[in-house]
Order: C-alpha cells, then sequence, then structure tokens
C-alpha cells in the first residue's frame, strides 16, 4: 500500500517551525514561502488555483462521476508545487500525494538494490498497478488523519510507462474522474510541450474537462525580491556562516537562472556559504564589471547552462569571425583558399554549448541559409552539411569519426561562408519545425488505416491515397479520412513554415530525444517563453561575437 | 472501399491481362502442388501483388481471399516489445517487416517461427477441405530491397530452416539490393510494367464495365502520365471521372499533390538561383517530407524535372551531383541535407553556366 | 523426410558422393587421396570462384572417411549463418567433446561455409579456436576470397584452389542430370548457353535447370532460361551502350527499371560488353570501368537506381 505523505499542512509548518534551524536543509526548503504574500509567483496564478477550489472543492460538491481534476504546467522552478502546497494551507485542504514506487522504498535495502539496477528493472506493470491502486483508494476511503478536512489528490510523477502508453493513462483518468472522490491535482514539469501533448492531448482535456493552468518563469522583477526577502532572511538565521552577496552576484543570479526559483535559491546559497570568497575576489578584480564581463560572471556561478547558450555557439560559427591578417601565405595558384585564422576553434565552441552533435548540425543547418552570401558559397556550405551527415553515420567501431563529423560540418562551413555584401543579417535564430518522428508516427497510421490496401507507406502515399482522396469512396472510415486529410495535401499544406525563433538564452531540453534514442529531435524541446520583464528584453545589439 | 482498382483486380491466373506467358508458367509451378521460394520483383503497379494472389488461389482455393488484419507482437531480447500488423488468411500472412525499422531481423525470425510451430494446426484445418493439402504456409514479404543487411542474412537462415512448413514469396521493386544468398535460393519472376497498349486496353475493359465513354485520347493520355504504373492509371481513371463526367478527351489527368508540387518546386529552382530561393526550396522539401513522401522519390521526380529544363551540356554533371547526394543521403540520416545540397549544387552550376553563356555571347 | 524425393533440389540430389566423383578439381583430388590413404588430414582451406565444388569436395571426402558415421563426425557451420564467434566457439567445444572417438580416425571435421564473410575479429578468435582443438577437430575453411581470411588463419591451413571448372566437363555433367530427370533441353550449345548465363557455376546452372523444368514441363526453351536467370537481351544492353544521346539514354533507363530488371545485372553485362569492345579508347574504357564500380558501390549501399543508372548514362555518351 502506498505510504501516503502526511498533509502539506503538516510538512510545511513543521519544517518551516521545528527544523528551521538546522543546518542540513537547504535553502530551498528553509525558505519556503509560507503564506500567499510571499509567493514569488504572480498573483493571478494564486487567484486562478484558488478559485478553482473554491469552485470544486469548498461551494459545493461535485456531480457523482465527475471528479474534477486540474493540471499545473510549467517550467521547473516556476513554482506550481509551493503555490499549490501554500494555497492548500490556506483553505485548510489535506494532500495526499502519490510516490513512485522506487522513491518510497529506496530508503530499504531492497530499494537501493532497484536503484543500482536502473529504474527500468522495476517491473513496469506493478508500477502502473501501485498507481491504480493509490489513485482510487486514495480518494475513496478517508486517512486517519484530518478526518474533516477536504482533500484532493496529488500527482507529481507520472509514471514514465505512461508516456510509452498514453492510452492507459487516458483510461486511469477516466476510470478515476467516474469513481474518484476527491479532486486529482497534476503537476507537470514542462520542459518538452509533447510530454503535455502526449499524456494530455486536447480531446482528452476537453472530455474530461481538465482545467489547465500554466505558469511561466518567473518574472525577474519577483525574483529579485523574493531573492531579496531570502538573504534578508538568511543573514538573521545564518549569522557568521552567511556572506552578504554583491548587488552584482544577485544580479548575476537573476540573469542566469532564466526564471528558474528553485535554481536561483541554490545558487545563492552556493554564492554565500562558503565559496562566496572566490567569487568575491572574481568581482574584485574587475570593479569596474561590464556588461560582457558580468556576463562572464554569470556563466562562472554555474548557470542553468553551464557554459555558451546555443544562440551563441551559433553565433560563433555563423559569423565565423576571422582574425585581419594572414598568417600562413599560400602560393598563387591557392590564393583562392586563403584565410586568416578563425578568432575562435569550431570543436572548442561545440564543446562548451553541451547539446549534442544532432541538434547543433541541425539548428546550423537551419540558420546558415541566412548567411550565404552566393549561391557559390550556398552550395559549397551545403556540401559540409551532406558530407558530415555522411561521416556521421559511417559506422566506425573506434569512434574517432564521431567526433570529427562536427568539426567537418562546422570547419568546412566556416571556410565556405562568404559574408553577403550589403545585406546586414538580422540576428535571431529559428528552429526547424519539422519533426521526423510526427511524420514517422504518421507513417505508421497510414499504414495501420490502409493495410488492406498496401503493405507500403512509399506505395500507398505515392498513389493510393491521393488518389483515394479524390475519389472519395463513400465508405472510408474516419480514422482514414483524418489520415488522409494529413498526407495527400501537399500544397494546401498546414505545416508551419513561420519557423519559432530562438532567443539568446533559450535552453533545449534534449531529455525526450535521449530516451527514445533517436537521431531526430525536434519533438523533445521547446523554446521557453521570453520572462517578461524588461530585463529579458532582447536586442541585437548587445550581443558581442567576438 | 470499392475503388476500380481492387474491383477489376483480375484474381485467376487465366484472367491476367498481359504477361499470359508467365501465367502459364506460374499455373505449371503450382501444379505439382507445391511452391519453391519465390522472389517476385519489378516496378511499382505492374502486378506484382494481382499475381502472387492468383497464384496462391490457383494453390489453395478461393480461401486465401478472406483477409483478416492481425496485429502480431514479438520481443526482443533487450525485452522491447515491437508490434507489426499482419495481413492474413488461413493459408498465407503477408508482412511488410520494414515497417519496423531496424528490428526487422527479429520480426522474419520470430513471425516464421511462430508459423513453423502453430503449422500442424493449419495442416489439419485445410485436411477438411476435400482435395487440396498442403504441408506449408504461405509467407508474403514486401519491401525485402528495404530490409537490413542482418535482416537478410537472418532471412536467408530461415529460409532453410524451415522449408518445410513455410514457403517465402519475397516482393521488391528491384534485386539489386538483395543479397546473393537469398536470390540464389530463390525463383526469381521478374513483373515488367505493362505497355502503354496495354494499359489502354485494361482501362477501356473497366469503361465497358461500369458503361462508362472513354475518349480514346484521354485513354492514351493516362497511360502516358501513368509511366506504367496501371494501379496508378486506373486510380486516375477513377480519379477523372470523378471530377468531370461525361469526359472530354482533352480533359486533364489529375497527378497527385506531391508530383505537382515538386514540378514547382522544380520550376522555382529554374527561375532563381539566390540563397533566398534556396531558403524557400528547403522549405518546400521539408513540406514534401513531413506528407511522408519517401526521400528517394522526392529525388528522383526533382532529377527528372530538372532535368527536362536543363541545357545539355551541363546535364551530365548535374545527374553526377545528383547521385553523389542521393548516395549519400542513403548513407546518412538526415534527407533534408543531402537534399538542400544538391538543390544547392544545382543553382551553383546554373549559375556558372549562365555566365558562361553570357560571356560568350559577350 | 516429409519432403518428396522430386522436391529435393537437384544441387543437392547429384552432389557427388565420393571424392572420385568430384568433377574435374584433378589436382586437388590427388593430394586429397593421398591424405586419405595416410590417414591423416591438415586443416583444410578452400578457395575459388562459387559453384565449383568445394563444398561438394569436402563433403565427399568426409563421406570416404567416415561412411556412415558420416554425421556424427562432421559439423557444417556457416559463418554467417551464427552470428558471432562465441557461438561458433560453442558449438565447436560442444562437438570436440562429444563420446569418444571410435573407429579408424581419431578427428572429427568442421566446416566453416563462406568464412571469408567472417569478421577479422571473429577469425582472430577462431584461430585460437582451432589451435585449442587441433588434437581432436580438423577444420576446413571455404570461401571464395582467399584475400579475405587473415594470414594466421591462412598459414594454419593447407590450401587449395578450385579452379573454374571447364565448359565440356560442365556439360557432360548437365546432361547427365538432364538425362537421369528427364529434361528436355539436351543439345551441348543448349547446354553451353546455360553455363554461359550462369558464368560457370556449376550451383547456379542445376539450379536454373531445376527451376526451368518446374516451370515448362514440355520444353525449355533458351528464352525461359533467360528469364529465370533473370538476364538482359544482349540487345537491351547493346542499346544502352551504344546510344549517343544523353536524354535518349536517361529515358532508356528509365524504361529499363520500368521493366523490372536489375541494376547489378545490367553492369555485369555491361562489363563483359565494354571489356570484349575493342574500338574504344582505354582511357574511356577505364573512366567506364571506373563509373561502373561507383555505380554497383551506390547501388549496394541502397541509392536510387535510377539516379544511379543515369548517371552511369552521362559516363556511357561521353565515352562515345
Amino acid at each position: 500500500m502506498a505510504k501516503i505523505s502526511l498533509g502539506m499542512k503538516r510538512k510545511a509548518t513543521e519544517s518551516s517551525n521545528l527544523e528551521r534551524n538546522s543546518e542540513a536543509q537547504s535553502w530551498i526548503d528553509r525558505f519556503a514561502p509560507q503564506s500567499k504574500e510571499k509567493l514569488a509567483v504572480h498573483k493571478k496564478k494564486i487567484e486562478e488555483v484558488e478559485s478553482w477550489f473554491a469552485r470544486n472543492l469548498i461551494s459545493k460538491k461535485f456531480e457523482k462521476g465527475k471528479a474534477p481534476i486540474l493540471l499545473l504546467v510549467g517550467p521547473t522552478g516556476s513554482g506550481k508545487t509551493t503555490s499549490l502546497r501554500v494555497v492548500a494551507q490556506d483553505l485548510d485542504i489535506h494532500i495526499k500525494e502519490w510516490l513512485h514506487p522506487i522513491t518510497q522504498e529506496s530508503n530499504t535495502a531492497q530499494g537501493s538494490a532497484w536503484r543500482e539496477g536502473g529504474q527500468q528493472d522495476y517491473p513496469k506493470e506493478s508500477v502502473v498497478e501501485h498507481f491504480m491502486d493509490f489513485i482510487f483508494q486514495g480518494s475513496r476511503y478517508n486517512s486517519l488523519f484530518d478526518n474533516d478536512s477536504q482533500r484532493i489528490i496529488l500527482l507529481e510523477e507520472i509514471p514514465s510507462i505512461f508516456l510509452r502508453k498514453p492510452e492507459e493513462f487516458h483510461e486511469a483518468l477516466r476510470r478515476y474522474q467516474a469513481f474518484g472522490r476527491c479532486p486529482l491535482v497534476i503537476i507537470l514539469c514542462e520542459t518538452s510541450s509533447s510530454r503535455e501533448f502526449k499524456l494530455f492531448p486536447p480531446e482528452i482535456k476537453r472530455e474530461l474537462q481538465i482545467h489547465t493552468i500554466s505558469f511561466n518563469p518567473i518574472a525577474n522583477t519577483l525574483l529579485h525580491k523574493a531573492i531579496r526577502d531570502i538573504i534578508i532572511e538568511a543573514s538573521k538565521v545564518c549569522g557568521k556562516n552567511f556572506t552578504h552577496p554583491m548587488d552584482s552576484v544577485v544580479e548575476s543570479v537573476v540573469q542566469s537562472c532564466q526564471g528558474d526559483l528553485r535554481l536561483a535559491v541554490n545558487l545563492l546559497e552556493m554564492n554565500c556559504m562558503g565559496t562566496a570568497k572566490k567569487l568575491a575576489n572574481f568581482e574584485k578584480k574587475k570593479p569596474k564589471a561590464t556588461k560582457k564581463d558580468s556576463k562572464a560572471a554569470t556563466t562562472g556561478i554555474g548557470a542553468k547552462d553551464s557554459s555558451l547558450y546555443l544562440f551563441h555557439s551559433l553565433g560563433k560559427i555563423l559569423y565565423s569571425k576571422r582574425e585581419d591578417k594572414i598568417i600562413h601565405e599560400l602560393p598563387q595558384h591557392l590564393k583562392l583558399y586563403e584565410r586568416p585564422p578563425t578568432k575562435e576553434v569550431p570543436e572548442e565552441v561545440f564543446e562548451r554549448t553541451c547539446v549534442s552533435q544532432d541538434l547543433f548540425t541541425r539548428m546550423l543547418e537551419n540558420n546558415a541559409v541566412n548567411f550565404y552570401g552566393s549561391v557559390k558559397s550556398a552550395s559549397n556550405c551545403a556540401e559540409f552539411f551532406s558530407l558530415g551527415d555522411h561521416v556521421n553515420a559511417t559506422w566506425d567501431p573506434s569512434g574517432v569519426l564521431d567526433s570529427l563529423a562536427i568539426s567537418v560540418t562546422m570547419r568546412g562551413l566556416m571556410f565556405h561562408l562568404e559574408k553577403a555584401k550589403g545585406k546586414t543579417h538580422f540576428g535571431t535564430f529559428k528552429k526547424p519545425t519539422y519533426d521526423r518522428r510526427k511524420t514517422d508516427d504518421l507513417a505508421l497510421q497510414v499504414r495501420h488505416e490502409f493495410l488492406m490496401h498496401g503493405t507500403s507507406t512509399e506505395m500507398l502515399v505515392s498513389d493510393i491515397l491521393p488518389y483515394t482522396f479524390i475519389i472519395r469512396p463513400p465508405d472510408l472510415s474516419q480514422g482514414q479520412w483524418d489520415v488522409l486529410n494529413q498526407c495527400v495535401l501537399v500544397r494546401k499544406s498546414q505545416m508551419n513554415t513561420r519557423q519559432i525563433e530562438i532567443s539568446e538564452k533559450d535552453v533545449f531540453d534534449e531529455d525526450d530525444e535521449v530516451r527514445v534514442g533517436e537521431t531526430d529531435f525536434e519533438a523533445g524541446e521547446k523554446v521557453l517563453e521570453t520572462v517578461s520583464g524588461a530585463a529579458e528584453e532582447f536586442e541585437i545589439e548587445e550581443i558581442d561575437f567576438n | 472501399m470499392a475503388l476500380y482498382v481492387d474491383k477489376y483486380r483480375p484474381k485467376d491466373l487465366e484472367k491476367l491481362d498481359y504477361h499470359k506467358k508467365q501465367a502459364s508458367w506460374l499455373k505449371g509451378l503450382v501444379n505439382g502442388g507445391d511452391l519453391p521460394h519465390l522472389l517476385v520483383y519489378g516496378p511499382s503497379g505492374a502486378g506484382k501483388k494481382t499475381r502472387i494472389m492468383a497464384t496462391l488461389k490457383e494453390l489453395f482455393g478461393s480461401g486465401v481471399e478472406r483477409l483478416r488484419i492481425e496485429q502480431q507482437v514479438f520481443t526482443t531480447q533487450s525485452k522491447k516489445k515491437i508490434e507489426i500488423r499482419t495481413l492474413s488468411s488461413n493459408y498465407h500472412i503477408e508482412v511488410n517487416p520494414s515497417d519496423v525499422g531496424i528490428q526487422d531481423r527479429v520480426v522474419i525470425q520470430e513471425l516464421l517461427k511462430n508459423i513453423a510451430q502453430t503449422q500442424n494446426v493449419a495442416v489439419t484445418a485445410v485436411q477438411d477441405d476435400k482435395e487440396r493439402k498442403k504441408a506449408f504456409k504461405v509467407v508474403i514479404l514486401t519491401e525485402v530491397d528495404r530490409l537490413s543487411r542482418d535482416a537478410q542474412h537472418a532471412l536467408r537462415r530461415t529460409m532453410e530452416k524451415y522449408m518445410q512448413s513455410c514457403r517465402l514469396i519475397l516482393v521488391c521493386n528491384s534485386t539489386t539490393k538483395v543479397i546473393p544468398a537469398i536470390r540464389s535460393r530463390c525463383l526469381g519472376i521478374r513483373v515488367p510494367a505493362p505497355s502503354s497498349s496495354e494499359i489502354v486496353g485494361i482501362l477501356n475493359y473497366i469503361a465497358k464495365k461500369e458503361s462508362l465513354n472513354l475518349p480514346q485520347e484521354l485513354a492514351q493520355k493516362i497511360a502516358q502520365s501513368s509511366t506504367g504504373n496501371l494501379r496508378k492509371a486506373i486510380l486516375m481513371l477513377e480519379a477523372c471521372r470523378v471530377k468531370q463526367y461525361p469526359f472530354s478527351a482533352d480533359q486533364d489527368v489529375i497527378l497527385p499533390d506531391w508530383e505537382i508540387y515538386i514540378r514547382d518546386t522544380a520550376n522555382e529552382i529554374i527561375k532563381e538561383q539566390t540563397p533566398q530561393k534556396l531558403f524557400d526550396v528547403r522549405q518546400r522539401l521539408y513540406e514534401l517530407l513531413s506528407h511522408l513522401v519517401p526521400p528517394q522519390l522526392i529525388f528522383e521526380e526533382l532529377l527528372q524535372r530538372l532535368l527536362e529544363k536543363t541545357d545539355d551540356s551541363i546535364k551530365g554533371r548535374i545527374i553526377a551531383e545528383a547521385a553523389l547526394y542521393e548516395h549519400r543521403m542513403h548513407l546518412g540520416s538526415k534527407p533534408i541535407f543531402h537534399l538542400e545540397g544538391f538543390v544547392a549544387k544545382y543553382m551553383a552550376v546554373y549559375c556558372e553556366y549562365q555566365e558562361e553563356a553570357a560571356a560568350m555571347f559577350d | 523426410m516429409v519432403r518428396a524425393e522430386k522436391d529435393l533440389p537437384w544441387v543437392e540430389k547429384y552432389r557427388p558422393r565420393t571424392v572420385d566423383d568430384v568433377a574435374s578439381q584433378d589436382e586437388v583430388v590427388s593430394v586429397l587421396k593421398k591424405c586419405l590413404q595416410s590417414g591423416d588430414l591438415p586443416h583444410l582451406l578452400f578457395f575459388g570462384p562459387p559453384g565449383t565444388g568445394k563444398t561438394s569436395t569436402i563433403l565427399a571426402l568426409a563421406r570416404d572417411l567416415y561412411g556412415n558415421e558420416f554425421r556424427q563426425k562432421v559439423l557444417e557451420l556457416n559463418a554467417s549463418d551464427e552470428r558471432g564467434i562465441s557461438v561458433i566457439r560453442e558449438k565447436v567445444k560442444n562437438f570436440s567433446q562429444m563420446t569418444a572417438n571410435q573407429g579408424k580416425i581419431r578427428y572429427r571435421i568442421v566446416i566453416l561455409d563462406e568464412a571469408d564473410s567472417m569478421t577479422r575479429d571473429a577469425q582472430t578468435a577462431l584461430r585460437r579456436t582451432m589451435e585449442k582443438y587441433t588434437k581432436t577437430t580438423r577444420f576446413c575453411l571455404i570461401c571464395n576470397y582467399v584475400t579475405k581470411i587473415i594470414p594466421p588463419l591462412n598459414s594454419r591451413c593447407s590450401k587449395f584452389r578450385f579452379r573454374p571448372l571447364p565448359t565440356d566437363v560442365l556439360v557432360n555433367k548437365l546432361d547427365e542430370i538432364c538425362t537421369k530427370e528427364n529434361v528436355n533441353f539436351r543439345g551441348s550449345d543448349d547446354l553451353k548457353f546455360l553455363i554461359e548465363l550462369a558464368e560457370g557455376d556449376m550451383r547456379r546452372a542445376v539450379t536454373l535447370l531445376q527451376s526451368a523444368h518446374r516451370i515448362s514441363a514440355e520444353k525449355i526453351t533458351r528464352e525461359d532460361i533467360r528469364n529465370i536467370a533473370g538476364v538482359i537481351p544482349d540487345n537491351v544492353v547493346e542499346q544502352i551502350y551504344t546510344e549517343p544521346v544523353l536524354d535518349r539514354l536517361t529515358k532508356r533507363m528509365r524504361d529499363f527499371v520500368r521493366e523490372g530488371y536489375s541494376g547489378d545485372q545490367l553492369l555485369t553485362q555491361l562489363l563483359q560488353m565494354i571489356i570484349a569492345d575493342e574500338r574504344i579508347e582505354d582511357t574511356k574504357r577505364a573512366a567506364l570501368l571506373e563509373k561502373l564500380a561507383i555505380v554497383e558501390h551506390r547501388m549496394k549501399d541502397g541509392a536510387s537506381e535510377l539516379i544511379s543508372l543515369q548517371d552511369l548514362a552521362a559516363t556511357i555518351v561521353s565515352s562515345h
């Protein structure tokens, strides 16, 4: 039987009052907000959560068979869980949370054995069973505590098995709605839109009337305020161990965490305790910190993306700045190939970017086209993308070629890029919208729906489907129509040719990609919305590609 | 879904419209009640599948026409589950192993093993059906030319191992990509595309059956546009009927959307050779890919359209570049890079040619 | 046996039973006979083009050696069969350790067919296995290309080169089969035609003959044989080779693909034609041959047959 965590109310108060002085606790827990007023989340969002509770829990009992479901989505550290807990505490609502069996039992010897074996070893079926058990029992039988208070079920960890079989998850939700006796709140840490889309496709949201509240990254102004509050409180609590951080440090912490409050607090703690000295020295050395320097400082502290942002790396390669002087002169007949040395070592740039080779190549390819000065240069550059892909795919047991592929691409590109004359580049980078996995899914659908008419996708797509679409036989099923609508009309396509721009500090989540083990990535990434607040305003003039 | 293609598909070897000698061969082949492994190859829409089904009917009776869709699940060594849909009757099973990508080997091995194990049941079931008793089931594997090397070797092994309980019919467009070990173990049946006049004949036959008045000019035009793909020709006929009936002789033959799109793309490339245009073309290529048009088909079609409008003096170079990039595309993992590479190269070569031509003119 | 005698592949049915039956590999046979007499056998390495009797020879030899015990004493492995050396090692181990050896011959024989398709690593590992069981087991490696066998293995075996069989030997053998099977395809001209199609490969010739026999019960024509072999009519290849206009040739290539012919067959036949062509300049011939190699390589990698062949077309046109 699941371990049901005690009400958040208790946990929250206990952790704040009894253990507050415990050094072992991280700042995240120690300085967790205790009231609505202290939450750094935008007021509107909190009101939204509150009003949902008011509608579904406080004011009236919901109809039988219609247990309400709330979905909170947002990036890490945007205050989803905290808001929920604070609001619940406020309204005297009792939270029961489902924990993954691995999390629960990790304290026992058996648990650690599992962990060594990797999560996959835990029998998946039993996770699902466990999950279902909990979700129903938890909602139907009152626990021993807090008999009077209102209850909600909280689900923060969605078993990974459901990602692969979202239908099962949807079925579970349906059953919950039919039999559940109290509201269900699901928190989805949203780094990739694909997960939300998979688990909660619009039709499910509609069917089950799932209310969605999406949290944005915390605005810088609010972040500032929250951090200052914590500093004040921390200086009271910690005493001698505490070094008051300099303003520039606070500033850089705020800048580098991209609206992730948890990260910000962690960075702050790291800077204020122990490690602070080093940083202070660093700051002193350059008392008149220019904009560029403060940026360097930011990356020094351990920002979200430890080194270079994708945006900058792309710039470094695509602008491929060169020194002024030619060092190695070439003989006359090779003058054509003479170039001054590049300012950047491409391999270094790539390594500091910390993204996969695949993603980096695709981003380069997608954006290089804006940098081609002439068709000649375009064809030379495109040649190297093709060659790089070839090298990348060449099987080589020693693994030497793996690292070479990206070098081939980058160096070939940098060598052949010619500045477009009189054309200034507008300074944005875009991510490709084509999604290989989506196409693969579609291909599968096509074969499923039209299996009777042919077993090869090529044959179906090249003639059977286009003509079936025109002939419109009366007995096509809905599924078949769906497929036809999606893949026949190339000319009137609905594919979004407008590409999504990436901004300076966007970070890409490649998790999905790694898990699936495919070579194509896009589905896994989501561009973070630009955080509100003036500091995030993106201006191209500020970016220095040198 | 009763399209003309399905409605007028000949069901018996005697009723096949063309390659009649081959049909009589096939009849002789199954006359003894047995069947060797077959490798049936030929271009798309030439009638490979029709011939196979007619042969099977000759062998097993009309039971082979009662088809059902089944979902089969196989487990790899790493406990990964692979699902694949098959089309089967009591006597045969059809599957496209390349559906499952690199797991194709597992599918082939497991599928044949399953059939070998359950084969006894099939035999008794068939024996009740008085005269026809067969000790084997037929497995049709489509697109074998797209199987991985690994899977092909596995296939070759299983062919010998389960010869007792099943016969294989392998279907592909070209035998070049089938390993010799498999080729030498199968009886090759080449199914060439029907000629234009054969296609016209079939179109007329269908029109007559449907009591349609089909002008011969239109029939000719359809046969021309279908480029030897009979399935496409019949689909075109039906699409024309839906669009406009009674027919007129100068009616347009409807081409699939993707073909028109590629033709337009080729025109765009000819019209302008600039980086900006390259960007647009690239978007168009993405469009095609996301509509499932196979990259190889895009490449072939695009090249043919471009060649139509290219000066003879650079044609050789263009084809050579196309062959280079297309080959790389098969080795690499990102088709768009190679398609774009080729388009960029084409633009560069075309530009150079125009400059030279202009210089000569001066 | 469920399978009726008539369904037995002729290749198996007419495989030589004794070393003496082996067609026309006199050198090899005489050496092997000596081995038989002395009762000792080195490790063997048979190499030569396909269908020249390598497998037949070792099987016949083993039969001569063991008589009825043949099944227990011989292990036949296709190197490409069971992937990975570990499987081979395991099998060889189990096999070598089977019950104590009785009879006059102390050792067993392991036949590794298609040894050249083994990876280098597998071959290296095989060398160890060979050394380990050398007391009880003899290995016979069979391959097409001796250069693909690593030197350490190479040096441990006695090598036997199998020459392509002379046409008259093949004709006699095929004629014998035709008589026994009552095949109506007799004249030595017809048989020579068949052998030419099979490129001197006995197995291929016999297989073709059997397939043709199955299909046309009455009389086999050359046309039938051609069709089954997937051979392209000479005039088609000729037209391709002599076409002077690129546009027409690219179109011809399109039609060629639509005819369902296989691209590599065209390359094979073109190769013969180019080599036999006395009018062509050497430099152009070289260019053509190089292109043939490239095109074949690409097609084997999965490249589009149409585009590859059109690429070839451009080279052909420029060689006129």
